[in-house]
């Protein structure tokens, strides 16, 4: 923990020595901001030159002993908190864009999402930049092609992205004058250096990703994946090696340093900093690019064991099965900041969905688990977020009449979840097109090939591939739901539908007993029970069809993602008591898998069902969380057990796989005295947290799913 | 040719090498005080109980045709029993449940392939108990028909009815069948054995089952 002590201590204790005080680059930025909509100058040039005057003023600090120029005071800018001025100015300008572009549908996303049914929004964050090109380029070489570009053919686009650009170049010296005036010449050199010519060492490449992580955060863009990690910082690895600027030693150190930057920065508090590893390099026939660097890496993953960064690994049947039973062996010690990813499945998802077959080596989950093309897409994989249990609730609203029959009620649902689906798509499309309005990125956009070619913004979809993406949540709850109703109210006649909506609208309250009888009889999702599996398979189907024929303003349209992170405990504060045995406002189902405690048969069962839905229908991911208890995965069995579930799992169809091995005792103890457990990480969604960081809503969840589980 | 089954578990990793499914039979010559399947002993199907289950509701008691349950608090009068099955269909909250259902090694099979893709790393089906190889004809049906889809097979047995398995396994269609015993070799020596077992062991031939091993 060394490295993360000292990292935490280069933040908190750090001495600013250039820069001015958080309120006065706030209001120097809305300046630039009010200045700008007076201004004959398109929106794009005005972010740029907000970015500048962020990046010109924000204040930096070096410490004597650290590894990299890296504390920049950037809360005050935080566009992840909502407390930075750009994040406020977003905010102002996402709901002005709205209100004057469609405010029916504006008003629609807030009233829908009031009842937990469906938000869309311009999803402005989820996507990559293209770290080749930052690597390889380096700074000067992104200038050097917004001018030529420019020269050529002058447009706002181009001046924007010289603007930034240039704003990235200044960052750079500016943070080089104040290590020099700290004494960290070594720091000052290099940084002068990354100003003039791109990264050489891997050193300078990791100090290059930082400032640019920076950069474009400060710009108004999570940056969502640094890249393919292995693949991309190989090179300069073997340089230092082959020069004896490095020896494996030095370098494990070294990457212990630059990954716990990440946890320090953001105290585990934020959604972690996603890194690639492995899968399959350009170019055929197909090999697996896992390296020494690969090893390195996950070596000094396990040695920090925190929170972020959080790894990914892009597995494929070559995938060498050390590796794999080093991530196991990590997720034993509870440092399980990982997913898996099924590297064909994600391929084939691709390429149904029009990807180039050169392009898709450059697969990278985004965020957590959604596959896009690095450098040549735009993902904004959370376009839109929708219910897929809510259609359920509205078979009982007020005065709709009870259905006659199953096959009615059936019937109900998925015209209920047709009209919602396609409501909020409609809407979704104008979000889409009000991005360039509200946020036009232009250091993200130098980073893209296309966009540079084309002279268009990412916002204006210049990159290769454009694509929305739709979570669609809430899929066991509805499954459950609706086969509770027609077990309930159907074959057994136990009671008519319109005393189950008595019922329902009384939270079960007075018949506990046909809680647990709709908690334990009717046929449940995530047991391999054909007729759950199949009424599951029809409901995504549907969903399938009616996201990828709806009308985008995207090229490449809207895409399904079968996830729901933890907006199911949202979605599930919104909504009544559901026919599953769900209590009004409790959480509905999460990600693709089973109901809380509905798992009869265990993971294999949640397995069996999964490999009934066609995954490669889920563009936008999909991925099942595993909760096992530590005894189950302790040892070489258990180490074993887990490489060959992932294996087994991706064999069979599955395409993302994350795992948690909690005892719920040991969390609760975490409750009662936090400071006890203040390390002990959980797997919360895409991202791991400190238990005891979490609110006790979500401390609770993760209890009751390490109860399910039999912890 | 039937099996009696007490549960069938999924990925279990401690019944043999690798990922595998467990079946657990119901029905074992001995009783020894250590075992830690006690509903496999009969082998006969049993009512369990779930005390933690219970809510109380009494509609156990209602249904009973027989007078074998009584409320507040519950109780089982298990003379009066039937195994009908009206108080596990009555209680909805899982309190009660029949331990114990005859298959065939025909109707075992596809509940067993479910998961044969967890068993390419080395694992496959274990047939625990209580006592396999008191049913080893029909084990080494299942056994065989396992093998036709490539299945590697465990069967941990206590070496009781090692002499009856020789001639199903050794000499029977599911020869080439992997077997292992189940025994705790500090235990099975002198009169040890004989206390903690109320004396119902025979180990007449512990040279015999390691002959069948290899």
């Amino acid at each position: 923990m060394m490295n993360v002590e000292r990292m935490s201590a280069t933040f908190d204790e750090a001495r600013f020595s250039d820069g001015l005080p958080q309120a006065e680059v706030n209001a120097t930025i809305r300046r630039v901001y009010e200045n700008g909509e007076h201004d004959v100058a398109p929106f794009a040039v005005t972010r740029a030159r907000m970015l500048a005057c962020a990046l010109e003023n924000v204040r930096l600090a070096v410490g004597r002993n650290d590894t990299f120029a890296s504390v920049v005071e950037r809360h005050y800018l935080d566009s992840r908190y909502g407390v930075g001025e750009i994040a406020r100015i977003q905010g102002e300008r996402a709901e002005t864009v709205a209100r004057r572009d469609f405010p029916e549908g504006f008003a629609r996303t807030n009233s829908a999402w009031a009842e937990g049914r469906f938000f869309t929004q311009a999803d402005l964050s989820h996507t990559s930049p293209d770290w080749d090109r930052i690597l390889s380029l380096g700074i000067p070489g992104l200038l050097a092609e917004a001018e030529a570009r420019h020269a050529a053919n002058p447009t706002p686009f181009t001046e924007s992205v010289i603007i930034a650009c240039h704003a990235f170049h200044d960052f750079a010296l500016r943070f080089a004058s104040v290590c020099d005036r700290e004494g960290r010449h070594d720091l000052a050199t290099e940084l002068s250096a990354l100003a003039a010519r791109p990264p050489e060492t891997l050193h300078e490449a990791l100090q290059l990703a930082i400032l640019y992580w920076h950069v474009q955060e400060t710009e108004g863009e999570w940056v969502r994946s640094f890249g393919i990690f292995d693949r991309q910082y190989l090179p300069f690895l073997e340089r230092d090696l082959a020069a004896g600027r490095l020896t494996e030693e030095s370098a494990e150190e070294l990457l212990v340093a630059f990954f716990a930057f990440f946890h320090a920065e953001s105290k585990g508090r934020d959604a972690g900093a996603p890194f690639c590893f492995g899968g399959y390099l350009p170019g055929e026939p197909l090999r697996d690019g896992c390296n020494r660097l690969t090893r390195l890496a996950w070596r000094a993953f396990r040695t920090l064991g925190t929170p972020s960064p959080k790894f990914s690994i892009r597995v494929n049947p070559d995938t060498p099965r050390e590796i794999l039973r080093f991530a196991a062996e990590c997720i034993q010690e509870g440092k399980n900041a990982m997913v898996f990813a099924n590297e064909p499945l994600v391929r084939k998802a691709m390429l149904r969905r029009g990807k180039a077959p050169a392009d898709l080596a450059n697969f990278i989950p985004i965020g957590c688990y959604e596959p896009a093309i690095m450098g040549k897409e735009l993902s904004c994989t959370m376009q839109c977020v929708f219910n897929l249990s809510k259609p359920v609730e509205d078979l009982f609203a007020d005065g709709a009449a009870a259905p006659a029959t199953w096959e009615e009620a059936e019937e109900r649902y998925f015209a209920a979840l047709e009209r919602d689906l396609r409501e909020a798509l409609a809407i979704a499309r104008r979000w889409e097109r009000a991005w360039n309005d509200i946020n036009p990125s232009p250091m993200l956009s130098a980073t893209m090939a296309e966009c540079m070619e084309r002279g268009l913004d990412v916002s204006q979809f210049g990159t290769k591939y454009a694509t929305s993406g739709v979570v669609c949540a809430g899929l066991a709850t509805a499954v459950d739901s609706l086969l509770a109703i027609r077990t309930m109210v159907f074959d057994r006649g136990m009671l008519s539908f319109d005393d189950f909506r008595a019922v329902l609208l009384a939270d079960w309250e007075g018949r506990e007993d046909l809680r647990q009888f709709a908690l334990r009889r009717p046929p449940k999702w995530g047991c391999g029970d054909e007729t759950a599996d199949a009424l599951a398979r029809r409901i995504c189907d549907l969903a399938a069809d009616l996201i990828e024929k709806a009308q985008s303003a995207k090229p490449g349209g809207f895409q399904m993602g079968l996830w729901s992170i933890d907006w199911c405990i949202g979605i599930g504060s919104k909504m009544k008591a559901t026919p599953d045995g769900r209590h009004a406002g409790t959480p509905v189902s999460k990600n693709s898998g089973a109901n809380f405690g509905a798992d009869a048969e265990g993971p294999a069962g949640v397995v069996e069902s999964l490999s009934r839905l066609d995954h490669a229908r889920f563009p936008d991911g999909a991925v099942l969380d595993v909760m096992l208890p530590p005894r189950t995965i302790a040892g070489e069995e258990g180490a074993e057990f887990l490489v060959n579930f992932v294996r087994t799992l991706f064999a069979r169809g599955g395409q993302f796989v994350h795992f948690n091995s909690l005892s719920a005792g040991k969390l609760r103890e975490a409750q009662r005295d936090p400071t006890k457990y203040r390390n002990l990480q959980v797997r919360l969604c895409g991202w791991n947290v400190r238990f005891v960081d979490l609110d006790r809503a979500h401390q609770d969840w993760i209890i009751r799913e390490a109860e399910g589980s039999g912890a | 040719m039937k099996i009696p089954v007490a549960a069938i578990r999924r990925l279990t990793l401690h019944d043999g090498p690798g990922t595998r499914t467990t079946v657990f039979v119901k029905g074992c010559p001995l009783h020894c005080h250590w075992c830690h399947n006690p509903e496999c002993l009969s082998a006969r199907p049993q009512l369990l109980f779930h005390d933690n289950l219970c809510a109380g509701c009494g509609k156990c008691a209602d249904v009973c045709s027989h007078g074998a349950h009584t409320s507040a608090p519950h109780a089982i009068d298990r003379s009066r029993r039937r195994l009908c099955g009206q108080c596990v269909e009555a209680c909805w909250h899982g309190a009660l449940e029949i331990c114990g259902r005859d298959y065939t090694p025909e109707a075992l099979l596809p509940l067993l392939l479910r998961d044969a893709a967890f068993y390419e790393s080395g694992g496959g089906v274990t047939v625990s108990g209580g006592e396999p190889l008191l049913y080893a004809e029909a084990v080494a049906r299942l056994f065989a028909l396992l093998r036709g889809h490539g299945v590697r097979l465990v069967p941990s047995a206590s070496g009781e009815s090692a002499w009856k398995a020789a001639k199903c396994f050794v000499f029977g269609s599911a020869a080439d069948a992997e077997l292992t015993g189940d025994f705790d070799l500090s235990a099975i020596s002198g009169a040890r054995i004989k206390h903690l077992d109320n004396g119902n062991l025979e180990l007449s031939v512990p040279g015999a089952f390691v002959v069948i091993v290899r």
